[in-house]
């Protein structure tokens, strides 16, 4: 992600703005896809309304009636409700209702949550948390419980470099703040678990779609059943977009401050799963290639060459089965690798092209029992171990040859967790979990946490939750290092971070409606910050900062007759430290969700308006602003299904903040864009 | 701009959408028993003669009338029979046996397991108890759990239609 400061290069000031270029067209035609959509299918016809009629269910086909729902209960999972933390889901159904085409949409959905962008990768905020130039260290992002996070950065990619396909998602659940008990390092500000789709539920799917900016993509997905109990899926996908030509006002005083042709990206990815009774094997690999526009580390503004590849492979192998009648055992083994490769063009002069690669390889395996004692009472304990048996950075050119960085590594982690559930009266849950993680080179660190649960009524609860995490510095953070003027120095004395949090949940569902209200005050001590060392001036990671966090958070969910749904959230965050706010935090952040079905069920419209309140940051910060983005979705013959969108449908200017790593003080984010895609299921 | 909001969500609240089908819960669970017990295949010498009726014994303190509906409807050339047993009682001449709601909880592996009987039963913890067929509701909508090493140990097969549909089925699939 980073290379060597050590070329040097120069500025420019003027006004910003972004060319269209051909998204405003792509906009207009999605624009009449779905004018053209609604005719059609309205000429459809109108459904019947409710009649109450003994019907005799047992001459409906069993999949027929897998379709019927249950009079009176509940549309929403009651599981939840009882879990140790507030979790927020995001559902296949939301995604393709709301036209969410990357990881990073779906997850700006959720309360409190929300993404930024350098048209590099998108950064995760949770909770008032996201300091520019982090890169989403401390959020742990898992593939049906495997861990994506790779072992140099701990990055959690959640663009369009995330290896898997948006379409192979069943549901996302969201649980914020710290689950160190259960998983460890990373899962500081939140865990992302992506549960992936059956093989059942797929069958055969080819899906098109054409973007704004030349963006096309294809995918393919496979999933059979055979009778013999095994399930396949098979998923290969590749994405292709020129991207638009941004107008930075910094350089104008080059090409008019527009950097063209460097806003690219490609992406291909291929997944594979094969589950057979206990047995589940997955694998797949990824690539993400992305262009710089931004002159982003001092490199040469609207020069080709800069660029970044971000690659993974990993394979899964689990076993999971009951042993007897109380216990459920888990055995996992998992192999991954990230392949990082950046080029970035420097104007020395001339042109040099500097080399920032690094690659991250680990072995991990879990072994896991629940076990229940008694009807009330359940305990989970488990091990698990990593070998880190890569961690390498590299920083060097090519012409002329000099080599600035060559460092590899090798670690391992073990971790011993424990997690106890006592509902010592119906209505009342008690649950406590500690964890103990040992790291070569930093000891020990013991995580704890704690939750009462009360439920008052059925579909009501009331969590008191309480947890330690902790964070270790990640490979990039201790081992990077530059020499020279403008370089960067290592801190080997770098210890974790640690967050205490504190908080009050309330959750209650009925059959058509769902609340949820959130307090929380998080205490993070040594913070790991980039700093600059007085003695020489070289950059350099510190445990410096306390940082505190406090919050409130409600949603509310509504489904109305006609299946109509309207969902509204609504965060309030302070993220302060050492008396100043947090640069990139919104102290407001709001959201509002429609869905309808028009004509019937023939046609699906998501409506979805995000608020982001004012952020600081560099020169002041950026205001803030309302982005609304629009949705169809509709059945245009049997099997074949079309959908377009329309995203920021007001073409709002609105900016997210430059890193330290931009010369610009706010990035200008895309207009108004838009996709159509065609999708053919049998 | 903010017309064509406006007229969008005018057209989404204001256009009658088809309701989803919903149905009571005994009802739907009495269908699903009934093609349980259809998709489901015993060896022919446990059925014996066409005149046979299939019995479905529902284990509970009362007996819900979607249940006793279901008395005379045909699967596998037989008729259904319907009859109500005590929690505990005797399962003797059953081939389907029903534990519906809070009777699932005394629900005993031991004394259910007999040649040719096929046991289903509501709630979460039914399969893991060594029932055959387990119901529970997911999101408002019925969802079923199969064991095939239960019903193996009882003589049964199911159809790889019902096994499709099915949750989550358990088991070893070896024959």
């Amino acid at each position: 992600m980073l290379p060597s400061a050590l070329h040097a290069e120069r500025r420019g000031t003027v006004a910003t703005g972004i060319r269209k270029d051909g998204s405003l067209a792509r906009a207009r035609i999605a624009a009449a896809v779905i004018g053209i959509l609604a005719v059609v299918t309205g000429a459809g016809a109108l459904a019947d309304t409710h009649e109450r009629r003994r019907a005799d269910l047992t001459e409906l086909p069993i999949e027929a009636l897998l379709q019927i729902e249950v009079l009176g209960a509940s549309k929403f999972p009651q599981r939840i409700t009882e879990a140790p933390s507030a979790v927020s889901l995001v559902t296949r159904e939301d995604i393709q209702t709301f036209g969410y085409r990357t990881l990073g949409e779906a997850l700006a959905s959720v309360r409190g949550v929300y993404t930024t962008n350098d048209r590099n990768y998108r950064y995760l905020g949770i909770r008032g948390f996201a300091r520019p130039g982090d890169y989403n260290t401390r959020a742990l992002l898992l593939v049906d419980g495997y861990r994506i996070n790779d072992n140099i950065y701990d990055y959690a990619p959640i663009g369009l470099e995330f290896p898997l396909d948006i379409s192979l998602v069943e549901r996302i659940e969201f649980v914020p703040g710290p689950s160190s008990s259960l998983y460890g390092s990373s899962a500081f500000f939140g865990v992302v678990n992506v549960v992936t789709r059956r093989a059942k539920d797929i069958s055969s799917e080819l899906s098109w779609y054409r973007e704004s900016f030349r963006a096309d993509g294809l995918r393919v997905n496979l999933g059979r059943r055979l009778d013999s109990g095994l399930e396949l899926t098979l998923s290969a996908s590749a994405h292709a977009s020129d991207g638009p030509n941004p107008r930075f006002e910094e350089f104008a005083a080059i090409n008019d401050g527009v950097a063209s042709g460097l806003d690219f990206e490609h992406a291909t990815k291929i997944y594979g799963r094969a589950s057979r009774g206990a047995w589940t094997l997955s694998f797949g690999a990824s690539e993400r290639r992305k262009g710089i526009p931004t002159a982003s580390y001092s490199t040469a503004f609207n020069q080709p060459g800069s660029e970044t590849t971000d690659a993974y492979q990993f394979a899964d192998l689990r076993y999971y089965a009951p042993r007897g009648e109380r216990a459920d055992l888990l055995l996992r083994v998992q192999y991954a690798d990230y392949r990082y490769r950046g080029r970035y063009a420097y104007d020395v002069p001339p042109i040099v092209i500097n080399h920032d690669e690094a690659r991250g390889t680990f072995w991990g395996g879990e072994a896991q029992l629940l076990y229940r004692w008694t009807e009330l009472h359940k305990l989970v304990a488990g091990l698990e171990l990593r070998r880190n048996s890569r961690q390498e950075q590299r920083n060097f050119d090519v012409e002329p040859a000099a080599v600035y960085l060559d460092d590899l590594r090798r670690s391992h982690q073990l971790g011993l967790y424990v997690e106890d559930e006592y509902r010592f009266r119906p209505d009342l849950i008690l649950n406590a979990g500690i964890r103990r993680d040992e790291r070569s080179g930093f000891g020990g660190s013991t995580s704890p946490r704690l939750a009462l649960i009360h439920l008052p009524t059925e579909g009501s609860a009331v969590k008191l939750l309480y947890g330690r995490a902790f964070r270790a510095p990640n490979a990039y953070e201790r081992y990077y290092a530059v020499p020279g003027p403008g370089g960067q120095k290592t801190n080997p004395e770098l210890s974790p971070e640690h967050i205490y949090t504190w908080e009050a949940v309330y959750e209650r569902s009925s059959a058509t409606a769902r609340f949820a209200g959130s307090l929380y005050y998080y205490r993070i001590e040594h913070l790991i910050s980039l700093t600059v060392d007085p003695a020489d001036g070289l950059p350099v990671f510190r445990n410096i900062d306390r940082v505190h966090t406090r919050g409130a958070e409600i949603e509310a969910e509504r489904h109305f007759a006609g299946g109509v749904r309207v969902r509204g959230s609504l965060a309030l965050q302070s993220a302060v430290s050492g008396g100043n706010w947090l640069d990139n935090s919104p102290r407001r952040l709001a959201k509002l969700f429609v869905s309808a079905p028009l004509f019937g069920e023939r046609l699906r419209l998501g409506f979805e308006a995000h608020h982001i309140g004012d952020r600081t940051g560099r020169a002041g910060g950026v205001g803030g602003y309302t982005v609304a983005n629009l949705a169809l979705t509709g059945r245009v013959a049997p099997g074949l299904e079309l959908s377009a969108g329309i995203y920021n449908l007001g073409g709002k200017k609105y900016f997210d903040i430059g890193a330290p790593d931009h010369v610009q003080d706010r990035l200008p984010q895309d207009g108004r864009t838009a996709r159509v895609q065609l999708t053919a299921r049998y | 701009m903010r017309a064509a909001l406006v007229v969008a969500l005018g057209l989404a609240l204001g256009t009658p959408g088809a309701l989803a089908q919903r149905e009571p819960e005994a009802e739907l669970k009495a269908a699903f028993v009934y093609n349980f017990a259809a998709f489901t295949q015993w060896p022919p010498e446990i059925l014996g003669t066409m005149e046979n009726p299939l019995t479905l014994c529902v284990v509970a303190r009362d007996l819900d009338p979607a249940l006793a509906r279901l008395a005379g409807k045909q699967a596998h050339g037989r008729s259904f029979a319907v009859r109500r047993v005590e929690p505990r009682g005797s399962l003797a001449g059953c081939r389907v046996a029903y534990w519906p709601g809070t009777s699932a909880d005394r629900f005993e592996r031991t004394a259910a397991t007999r040649a040719g009987l096929l046991t289903i039963g509501d709630g979460a913890e039914f399969r893991r108890r060594g029932g055959m067929i387990q119901m529970t509701i997911d999101a408002a909508r019925i969802v079923f759990d199969i064991d095939i090493d239960a019903a193996k140990a009882a003589g049964l097969r199911f159809s790889s239609r019902l096994l499709r549909l099915a949750r989550a089925v358990h088991g070893d699939y070896d024959d």
